[in-house]
């Protein structure tokens, strides 16, 4: 069993799984980690089954206390123990101090030895503060919350941490959505820059225009990487808590694969879209 | 699954054009005049054509999407053809009765202005009508539902409300509907109900699931504080 201290924390770091799944019908949203493949690996570092509670945290990073020995993985971030930079994984021991830096990119993963214990709604411990579900009382970490697990981690398991080059230029790989074909023109989906106004909820592109034979479809279902088109041209990629069902032009979707890719693009990257 | 591409499929006497919303997930789409119904028919229809290899269904106006890793050429073969709906099927006929009260709805004045007609007679139509809900969707437990009175359509606010209450009921257009828990919101708050429409401690969560109808009994602000369920 471990415990561990918020001493410190940016305002969304929160509590995710894979997300919630079977519940959409009541317009309840998917949530999970933008990054499904960091939060993996956060758990395989540690020998943790995959899809254990992790900490997703966003823009800033955090620190913590050990309350009792614990195991502490992090991908996504680098971490110092009592002031010293260590690897990825490490044991903490009973008043040691957890700094772990803002994420390299925008996401980065914490996830502690064994299952952390927070309350599951519907099927899930995902954060999703709009509603209150998931993760402590449904809202995002704070100062003076503690977390506690049940078993141990192993130190140091084999994982496979995913690249996300940081380079100034990405493509995202896209299928056709249901309105594909109220695009005017075959576009270039050469250039668009990821847009400030993005968050859990959706990526605001801007840059390239897309024009369309606009109209508002009457309310049908949307899925994390639906491609929306609103009237402006600039088009939203809807991201893991996005709505059940939307209005806008559904011209296509970023593929699966590619969405924790897609989530790590700072404002102001530019991506460029290609159809498989 | 190849995800290339759309095909057609009948069921419950519908033409249904399939297209791929997600890897795994399969949009039916059909004609805009299909009753409402007819879809929630059709939900059922799937659910027991497809069984546990079903993750999710989400109906809407005129369609519905399948979430489920089976292939959608398993998925057509299991739909096609299959034949309308069992009594049970159908939706529920039983009514819901809920209080409401009108004396903290936001903008009851601002719907009789638009539509000029008194508050109390906006009051009286709206105490007339049956409601059904049609599909949940927008936030958690969100209920668009059909049965307003044409003469009470009324645009939705200019500027969106940053919280509305929860069982606040609103007016947008011909569109009428629930806000089941507190959210942002563009709609004419008319009135509220203090029921617990959504409950994320029960399963299903829905008081009002889709194809239920719905009436409203008047209550006064007093009753609406005190009210315990």
């Amino acid at each position: 069993m471990g415990r561990v201290k918020v001493i410190k924390t940016g305002p969304i770091a929160t509590i995710q799984d894979f997300g919630r799944f079977g519940y959409r019908r009541y317009g309840i949203p998917q949530s999970g980690a933008m990054d499904r493949a960091f939060m993996i690996a956060a758990n395989q570092q540690m020998d943790n089954p995959e899809n254990y509670p992790v900490i997703e945290f966003a823009l800033m990073g955090m620190e913590l206390e050990a309350v009792e020995e614990t195991e502490v993985s992090v991908v996504g971030a680098s971490l110092k123990i009592n002031g010293q930079l260590k690897g990825q994984c490490e044991k903490v021991l009973n008043g040691d101090k957890i700094s772990i830096s803002a994420p390299t990119y925008v996401y980065g993963y914490l996830a502690l030895g064994g299952k952390i214990h927070v309350k599951e709604d519907f099927g899930s411990v995902s954060t999703y503060e709009r509603a209150g579900f998931g993760g402590l009382d449904g809202r995002a970490l704070q100062r003076g919350d503690e977390l506690v697990t049940n078993g141990k981690g192993e130190l140091n398991a084999k994982a496979d941490v995913p690249s996300r080059e940081n380079s100034e230029f990405h493509t995202i790989r896209i299928m056709k959505g249901p309105e594909w074909n109220l695009l005017k023109e075959l576009p270039s989906f050469e250039s668009f820059q990821v847009d400030g106004n993005s968050d859990r909820m959706g990526i605001r592109l801007t840059g390239a225009r897309l024009d369309c034979d606009y109209q508002e479809i009457a309310s049908s279902a949307v899925i994390p990487g639906t491609i929306q088109l609103p009237a402006d041209g600039q088009p939203i990629i809807l991201m893991n808590d996005c709505q059940t069902t939307g209005g806008y032009p559904r011209i296509g979707k970023v593929i699966d694969e590619d969405l924790g890719k897609l989530a790590q693009l700072k404002p102001g990257k530019d991506i460029k879209m290609e159809m498989i | 699954m190849s995800i290339k591409g759309s095909k057609s499929l009948q069921f419950n006497n519908i033409s249904w054009r399939a297209s791929f919303l997600g890897e795994e997930v399969l949009l039916l789409e059909c004609d805009k005049k299909t009753p409402i119904e007819k879809i929630h028919e059709s939900t059922h229809i799937i659910e027991r054509a497809i069984g546990v290899d079903l993750i999710d269904l989400v109906p809407a106006y005129h369609s519905i999407a399948i979430f489920s890793s089976l292939d959608v050429d398993e998925i057509t073969r299991k739909l096609n053809g299959l034949e309308g709906p069992t009594e049970h099927m159908q939706d529920r006929e039983e009514v819901i009765e809920l209080p409401i009260c009108y004396e903290i709805g936001l903008d009851l004045s601002r719907v009789a202005d638009k539509v000029g007609i008194r508050k109390d007679q906006v009051i009286e139509k709206h105490l007339e009508g049956t409601y059904r809900s049609l599909f949940i969707g927008f936030t958690p437990g969100f209920i668009y539902a059909e049965g307003l009175n044409e003469s009470l359509a009324c645009p939705r606010l200019e500027q969106p409300r940053k919280r509305i209450s929860s069982g606040s009921v609103g007016i947008a257009g011909e569109q009428t509907g629930i806000y089941s828990l507190a959210s942002p919101g563009g709609w004419n708050i008319i009135g509220r109900t203090p029921v617990k429409i959504f409950d994320p401690t029960k399963n299903p969560p829905m008081l009002i699931d889709v194809g239920t109808k719905y009436r409203f009994y008047r209550i006064t602000k007093r009753e609406f504080e005190s009210w315990e369920e």
